[in-house]
C-alpha cells in the first residue's frame, strides 16, 4: 500500500461530490425519521395515557418489540419482507421513488418512536401530581393545565435522554446501507471500492460522523440550557 | 395480497441458524465481559487514575460514542489491514464490540463512581487501604450496584448492535437470515424468524442481567 495520503480522496472532485451527496441523504433520512419518530412518540404517549383499556398493552408491545429487535433486522424486515408483500401498484411506485430511502425513514422512524415515547413518558412522570392539582385549583382546565403547566416541565425533564436518542438516531442512519439507501456510509463504501484508499476513506467517514453528532449534541445542550428557567438565577 | 407463508425450509437450514445463534451469543458474552472490564479501567483512569492518561481516554470515549458502530466495524475490518493488522471476521467483530461497549460503559461506570460520597474515600484511607485497594474494595462495587440497570440495558443494546457484524460476513443470526433468504427466496419468513430469535434472546438477556444484579449485590435488594 502506498503511504497515507488524504488528498488522494479529498483532492478529487468526483469523490468529494459523492461524499457531499452522501451527507445530504444522511440528513434527509435523519430528519425524516426524526420527525416521524417524534410524531408517533406523541401519539403513542397519548394512547398510553388515554383511558382506553387496550392503549397500555398495545403501546407496551410496540415499545418492547422495537427495543428488543436489532434496528438492522427491522430495516431488513421492512425492505426485503414487507416491501414485497405490498400490492403491485404501490411496489412499483415505491421502486420508482427511492424505495430504499423511504423504507429507511419508515424503519428508523418507527423504531426510534419507541425510545422517544419512553423518554417523554419518563419526563412527564417526573412532574409531581401536585402540579396538576395546583393548576386545577388556579382554574386551569385539564387541557390548559397540560399545555401551560405539565408539558413544559415534562418535556424539559425528558430532554437529556431525548437528545441522547437523537444522536443515536443519527448514528443509526448508517444502518440504511444494508438496504442500499445512498447515504454517507454507502458513499464511503463506494469510494473505498473505487479508490482502494481504505484507511483514508474510513478515517474521513469517521471524522464526518464525529463532527455531525458532536454538532447535534451541542445543539441539544444549548437547547436544554435555554429551556432551563433557572438559568438566569444560576448564572 | 395472497401471501402463503412457507416455513418448510427451517429444518434444512437448522444448522445454519444454530451456528448463527452460537456466534451471536459468543459475541455478546465476550463483548459484555471484556467491554465492561475495559469500561472499568477507563472509568478508573478518568476519575482516580493518572492525570496524563485522562485526555486520551476522554478522546477515545467521545470518538466511539459519536460515530456509528458500522463505521467502527468497517474501520477495524477493512481499514486496519492497510496498516498491516489483519483480523478474521470474528476477531474484528469481537474487537469492535469490546471497544464500543468499553466507551459506553466507561461513561456509565464513571457516573456511578462520581456519585460515591466523598466519605467513602476518606473511610478507605482511614482504614489504611492503598488507593487502588480503596477503589477495588470500597468504591467499585457500590458504584456498579448503583448503575447496574443502565449497564444492563447498554449490554442489551450492544447485543442488538451485533446484528451489524453480518455486514463483514461474520456468521451471526442476521447473516444466517440473509443466507437463507438468498437460497430460498423466503425473505419475509427468514427475517421474521431472526426477529423472533433476537426478541427472545434480548428479553432473556434482560432477565438474566436483572437476576445477576440481585445475585451479585444481594444486600441492596434486601434493603
Amino acid at each position: 500500500m502506498n503511504g497515507f495520503d488524504l488528498s488522494a480522496i479529498l483532492g478529487r472532485s468526483d469523490y468529494v461530490s459523492m461524499l457531499v451527496h452522501g451527507i445530504e441523504m444522511t440528513f434527509v433520512i435523519y430528519l425524516g425519521s426524526w420527525l416521524l419518530a417524534m410524531t408517533l412518540a406523541i401519539l403513542l404517549l397519548a394512547l398510553r395515557m388515554s383511558p382506553m383499556r387496550f392503549g397500555e398493552p398495545v403501546v407496551k408491545a410496540y415499545v418492547s418489540y422495537h427495543r428488543n429487535v436489532p434496528t438492522l433486522v427491522q430495516l431488513m424486515l421492512w425492505y426485503f419482507g414487507i416491501f414485497t408483500l405490498l400490492p403491485d401498484g404501490l411496489t412499483s411506485w415505491l421502486a420508482a421513488h427511492n424505495a430504499e430511502t423511504i423504507f429507511a425513514v419508515i424503519g428508523l422512524g418507527l423504531c426510534q418512536a419507541a425510545y422517544f415515547s419512553e423518554d417523554l413518558r419518563s419526563g412527564l412522570r417526573s412532574v409531581s401530581p401536585g402540579q396538576m392539582e395546583a393548576a386545577k385549583a388556579l382554574g386551569h382546565s385539564y387541557l390548559s393545565a397540560m399545555r401551560y403547566i405539565i408539558m413544559p416541565q415534562g418535556v424539559r425533564n425528558g430532554l437529556p435522554p431525548l437528545i441522547n436518542h437523537s444522536v443515536s438516531l443519527f448514528k443509526n442512519s448508517s444502518l440504511a446501507i444494508v438496504i442500499g439507501a445512498p447515504e454517507l456510509t454507502h458513499a464511503v463504501k463506494e469510494i473505498e471500492n473505487l479508490s482502494f484508499r481504505t484507511f483514508e476513506i474510513y478515517l474521513i467517514g469517521t471524522v464526518l460522523y464525529l463532527v455531525f453528532s458532536l454538532l447535534i449534541m451541542s445543539g441539544g445542550a444549548y437547547l436544554s440550557m435555554r429551556a432551563d428557567p433557572m438559568r438566569s438565577a444560576r448564572a | 395480497m395472497h401471501y402463503i407463508f412457507d416455513f418448510s425450509w427451517v429444518w434444512d437450514y437448522g444448522p445454519v441458524i444454530l451456528k448463527g445463534l452460537f456466534v451471536t451469543v459468543e459475541l455478546t458474552l465476550v463483548g459484555a465481559v471484556a467491554g465492561v472490564l475495559l469500561g472499568i479501567l477507563c472509568a478508573w483512569i478518568r476519575t482516580l487514575g493518572p492525570e496524563m492518561l485522562r485526555p486520551p481516554v476522554a478522546a477515545y470515549v467521545e470518538l466511539i460514542r459519536n460515530t456509528p458502530f458500522m463505521i467502527q466495524l468497517f474501520f477495524i475490518f477493512f481499514g486496519l489491514p492497510s496498516v498491516g493488522v489483519q483480523l478474521s471476521e470474528l476477531q474484528a467483530a469481537n474487537l469492535a464490540m469490546i471497544i464500543n461497549l468499553g466507551a459506553y460503559s466507561c461513561e456509565i461506570i464513571r457516573a456511578g463512581i462520581e456519585a460515591t460520597p466523598k466519605g467513602q474515600f476518606e473511610a478507605g484511607a482511614a482504614l489504611a487501604l492503598r488507593p487502588l485497594q480503596t477503589f477495588r474494595l470500597v468504591i467499585l462495587v457500590p458504584a456498579l450496584q448503583r448503575i447496574w440497570p443502565a449497564l444492563s440495558s447498554q449490554i442489551v443494546i450492544v447485543m442488538l448492535g451485533s446484528a451489524v457484524v453480518s455486514q463483514i460476513a461474520a456468521e451471526d443470526v442476521t447473516f444466517a437470515a440473509n443466507f437463507i433468504q438468498s437460497r430460498t427466496f423466503r425473505a419475509f419468513e427468514a427475517y421474521m424468524l431472526s426477529t423472533a430469535i433476537y426478541l427472545l434472546f434480548a428479553i432473556a438477556l434482560r432477565q438474566l442481567l436483572n437476576q445477576m444484579g440481585r445475585w451479585i449485590f444481594p444486600k441492596v435488594a434486601a434493603r
